[in-house]
């Protein structure tokens, strides 16, 4: 790929505090996201996995500029993201956009659709109410709605119906960036399949590029070109997502991959279940900090903590044997 | 076959709201055996969360179980004094929910409510009660059981939680165990480690359990039986392995086919084209008929009833009327 | 493009106007269901007309506005007087009906004054955070330190004893809860997602407050203003009646109570119907406030 990546985070970091104890006396610091290397080429839909507490919604906060990195750059197009001020940042925001997980919450439960959707249009151009309305519903039809839908409030929509009005309002000002935090979790199963085909028909439409954050691997599979797993603020695995889903080397990948229960019965085995509980991200652990619950961690797991380093011309790893667990059952 | 555990007959639940009735349950039916682990699967909206209260009486108010029965080893619940079904609630059956976090009494440390649970389902003084509590934390894999008692819920993770109230449920030994969506709101590898427990446990005490999920993964690698249900509906009913390889209703179809899978390429998602309709109870054809593929002049005339087509399997849909005839010329399984 | 869900969506496909109608609907819905609802309907709607229509009602206009009729002084309850007549021989039910129209609009003009100070400092304290929500909240704190009521004499102590004066009076010492209870809820708007898609846009923070936090705001504002009816009538009923209020001939109910209370063992009605006036009133506007949550907010969860 030799084209300029449309997005780079170099070494993106982001610490908060949070004070606990007798008169807020004692202060954790939490390193949400600690050292995170990632480029998305233009055009291609990266997924980012993890499970709670790893990371992956701040990584996305961050790359949007939505809360404020403690460290790293955010290089959008050229860009550093994280030295604009107010007023090109402004302007650099038509260029992205985000879609949330709560379909509902995402909008304003006293805005009608129309509004919602052209909300963008009236913040940076200077069309008219009647030009906004018509860009309105040609949006909303882009997205499987109608006309008769202009004049609803969020909540007399179904959730996948919510879904895409905010996806409607994120292509607004067709951006080139669409960042998505779950946008499908808190859907049924069969709403879900929907809003996946649409997000599909629109990238091609509408020439974007997805950043898509989820825990479902089943959906990152479908819709990713490529995957980066997260664990604990820092990534563990990255690489073009049939490879990683078939081949994974990081023993996290392995596990989490093995974890996802399948919607097909089968003998029954019990198969791998990780020990352990996720460690606090206030308090990581010294050297690799998966290697509590590692299955093959070694002595110097505990102590040095391994770089993401590639492994083969399109994949990366941190980890100091990416070997193999010993069930495969599925792999 | 042996006597069922549990049976649901014809099962009405409405909600009279102000806004009208709701008719949340249209006619559930189903048997639970003993010893096996259940699976009750369907989308949002389709009565599954209902149908585990129901079983515990617990339905809220403004609803209301308008008709059926409820055996639990023979014994009608709805028929109960209200006596008589405290004693039943946590005692010969048990409830484990969504939320850990919310299921437990934040001020109170988890020994004291382990204890509490205890003493009032098998009496006993304290100390014993305590006893009983540290070996139930053991048995669920909880490491410093002593230590865990004094903590309060906040301090434990939604996993080491939700096998605290999985402690508790068992406590008084039930014979029906109902989870209702217990893993939702965990981790997935967390969640591998809560289901292999429940399946553990299960296996060890001959508990028989109820598990209520969307998740039609989990359905398919833990349960022996599953039951799909749409819009207050048994759509279909059957062994686990029958329901999978050989889905009978175009729901199921539907749903296994609206699955993106991590372990392998799904060339393409099929949706399910519409929405559940938002107040069934009222309807008089096929529920599905809207949004089904194979929906013929059948369907719209009258509601199917559930149809055999197998060993233990029944499908509600017009399209396997007459399957026995079918099914009864094959060798049973 | 596919429009799959369009063809069979949610039953709830009308158009607007049927929406309002079932609005409308479910409103008179829960208002009949409810006594006490009911109850407090009823009366604001008699006050509202008693306001409006009040010299037209009462049977003895004048005196109502404060004619004194001397002769028929100390009138007890009768066929001419249904309520009696009070200490200058004014029918006290004319009296009571003219003065509703100061009862109501004395709380309307007090909620306003406050909710106008105090809903945008809220709003701003809970938005911005920092060293401004600091400073206005210790502003608050200032405002909330001294009771009311003795706030509000000082103030008319010292601008001197009159109706409007009452009303900066009470209005001063009410804006900071409005504060409160909008800071309240902007900080957990705050943390909504469509605040934050707002913001992803490049929506300024100024219209941000004024086009998505103040709005939603407008829902626990109106709960909280009807009740707070009810709690100003009877603040401005009490400055009236320690004479810091409205002053005489006005037909300020909490100065009838006040001016009766020499009388009150032989001729109770001057100060009892009044009294009772002022206690119906804060009951319904209380009530009234409970049932407007009910209205407002399961709309919203349906």
């Amino acid at each position: 790929m030799s084209e300029r990546p449309l997005l780079e985070v170099r070494e993106l970091r982001h610490y908060f505090e949070q004070k606990s104890g007798w008169l807020a006396r004692r202060k954790r610091v939490i390193r949400a996201v600690d050292g995170v290397d990632l480029a998305i080429q233009p055009g291609e839909v990266l997924g980012l996995v993890g499970e709670s507490g790893c990371g992956k919604t701040t990584l996305g906060r961050c790359v949007l500029r939505l809360v404020e990195p403690t460290a790293g750059e955010v290089i959008f197009e050229g860009q550093d993201l994280l030295t604009l001020d107010t007023t090109t940042l402004r302007g650099v925001r038509r260029e992205m956009q985000v879609v949330f997980q709560d379909p509902l919450s995402s909008l304003d439960p006293r805005f009608p659709v129309e509004e919602a959707v052209a909300e963008p249009l009236r913040t940076h151009t200077s069309l008219s109410r009647p030009e906004r309305r018509e860009r309105a519903l040609a949006l909303l039809e882009d997205v499987g709605l109608g006309a008769q839908h202009l004049d609803r409030y969020p909540h007399e929509l179904s959730g996948g119906q919510c879904q895409r009005v905010a996806l409607a309002r994120a292509l607004a000002l067709h951006p080139r960036l669409l960042v998505l935090d779950e946008p499908t979790s808190a859907l049924d199963v069969s709403v879900q399949a929907q809003i996946i085909s649409l997000l599909a028909e629109l990238r091609e439409a509408y020439q974007l590029t997805y950043l898509f954050i989820s825990h479902d691997l089943g959906v990152v599979r479908y819709i990713s070109d490529r995957i980066a797993v997260m664990y604990l603020g820092k990534l563990v695995e990255v690489g073009p997502t049939a490879a990683v889903f078939e081949s994974p080397f990081h023993p996290y990948t392995q596990a989490l991959l093995a974890s996802v229960p399948i919607p097909e019965p089968r003998f029954r085995e019990w198969r791998f279940v990780l020990e352990g509980t996720v460690p606090s991200p206030a308090n990581p652990p010294p050297g690799c900090r998966f290697h509590t619950r590692c299955p093959s961690a070694r002595t110097i797991c505990q102590e040095q903590e391994p770089a993401l380093h590639p492994v083969s011309p399109h994949r990366r790893v941190a980890c100091h044997e990416h070997g193999r667990m010993a069930c495969h059952e599925h792999i | 076959m042996a006597e069922p555990s549990l049976r649901i007959e014809d099962l009405h639940v409405s909600f009279f709201t102000l806004t009208g009735e709701v008719r949340a349950i249209n006619g559930v039916s189903l048997e639970v055996y003993p010893g096996e682990f259940f699976g009750l699967v369907g989308e949002t909206g389709c009565g599954k969360t209902v149908t585990g209260l129901a079983v515990l009486g617990l339905v809220p108010k403004p609803g209301r179980i308008t008709r059926g029965r409820i055996l639990l080893k023979g014994r009608d619940l709805l028929r109960l004094p209200p006596r008589e079904m405290r004693r039943v609630r946590g005692g010969d059956i048990a409830m484990i929910f969504q939320n850990p976090s919310t299921s437990l009494n934040p001020v109170f440390t988890i020994g004291s409510q382990l204890v509490r649970v205890i003493r009032l389902h098998q009496g006993g003084s304290k100390s014993q009660a305590e006893k009983h509590a540290c070996e139930l934390l053991e048995a669920v894999g909880l490491p410093e059981a002593e230590h865990l008692m004094q903590a309060y819920p906040h301090e434990l993770s939604g996993g080491m939680l939700q096998r605290v109230m999985i402690a508790m449920a068992f406590s008084s030994r039930p014979s029906l165990l109902i989870a209702d969506e217990p893993t939702t709101a965990l981790d997935v590898t967390i969640q591998a480690q809560i289901l292999a427990l429940l399946r553990d446990l299960q296996s060890r005490f001959d508990i028989t359990t109820l598990l209520i999920t969307h998740d039609l993964g989990i359905i398919a690698e833990t349960c022996d039986r599953v039951a799909v249900l749409y819009a207050g509906q048994v759509a279909e009913v059957g062994p686990t392995m029958d329901i999978f390889n050989n889905p009978g209703h175009p729901y199921t179809q539907g749903l296994i086919h609206a699955i993106p899978r991590p372990d392998r390429e799904v060339g393409h998602l099929a949706a399910i084209p519409g929405t559940v309709p938002s107040n069934p109870g009222f309807l008089s054809h096929c529920l599905f008929a809207p949004r089904c593929p194979h929906a013929w002049e059948r369907c719209w005339e009258a509601q199917p009833a559930p149809f055999p087509v197998g060993e233990g399997h029944r499908v509600a849909c017009f399209l396997h009327e007459g399957s026995l005839l079918h099914a009864s010329q094959e060798v049973p399984s | 493009m596919q429009a799959s869900d369009v063809v069979v969506s949610k039953d709830q496909d009308h158009p607007s106007e049927r929406l309002a109608h079932r609005r409308l609907h479910y409103t008179v819905r829960v208002i009949l269901r409810d006594p006490l609802a009911f109850f407090s309907v009823l009366v604001i709607v008699a006050l509202i007309i008693l306001a409006l229509f009040g010299p037209w009602i009462a049977p003895y206009p004048e005196q109502g506005k404060g004619r004194t009729n001397v002769p028929e002084r100390f009138a007890s309850p009768s066929a001419k007087y249904w309520l009696g007549a009070d200490q200058l021989g004014r029918d006290v039910l004319s009296r009571i009906i003219v003065g509703s129209s100061i009862a109501l609009r004395v709380p309307m003009i007090v909620v306003i004054l406050a909710v106008a100070v105090g809903a945008p400092l809220g709003a701003l304290a809970g938005y911005v955070g920092g060293w401004l929500d600091n400073l206005i909240m210790r502003l608050t704190d200032l405002f909330l330190a001294f009771p009311s009521l003795l706030l509000a004499v000082a103030i008319v102590a010292a601008l001197g004893p009159s109706l409007t004066n009452a009303m900066i009076a009470i209005a001063i010492s009410w804006w900071p809860w409005y504060a409160r209870l909008v800071r309240g809820v902007t900080l957990s708007l705050r943390e909504r997602y469509f605040v934050e898609a707002a913001r992803s846009i490049g929506v300024s923070n100024r219209t941000i407050v004024l086009r998505h936090i103040l709005p939603n705001c407008v829902t626990p504002i109106l709960v909280q203003a009807t009740i707070d009816f009810g709690t100003v009538i009877l603040a401005e009923g009490s400055l009236a009646f320690i004479g810091l209020g409205t002053q005489p001939p006005a037909p300020d109910w909490g100065l009838m109570v006040s001016q009766g209370r020499s009388y009150i063992l032989d001729q109770w009605w001057i100060s009892t119907f009044p009294g009772l006036a002022i206690f119906v009133s804060v009951l319904a506007f209380n009530l009234l406030g409970d049932t407007l949550r009910d209205i407002l907010d399961p709309r919203q969860y349906r």
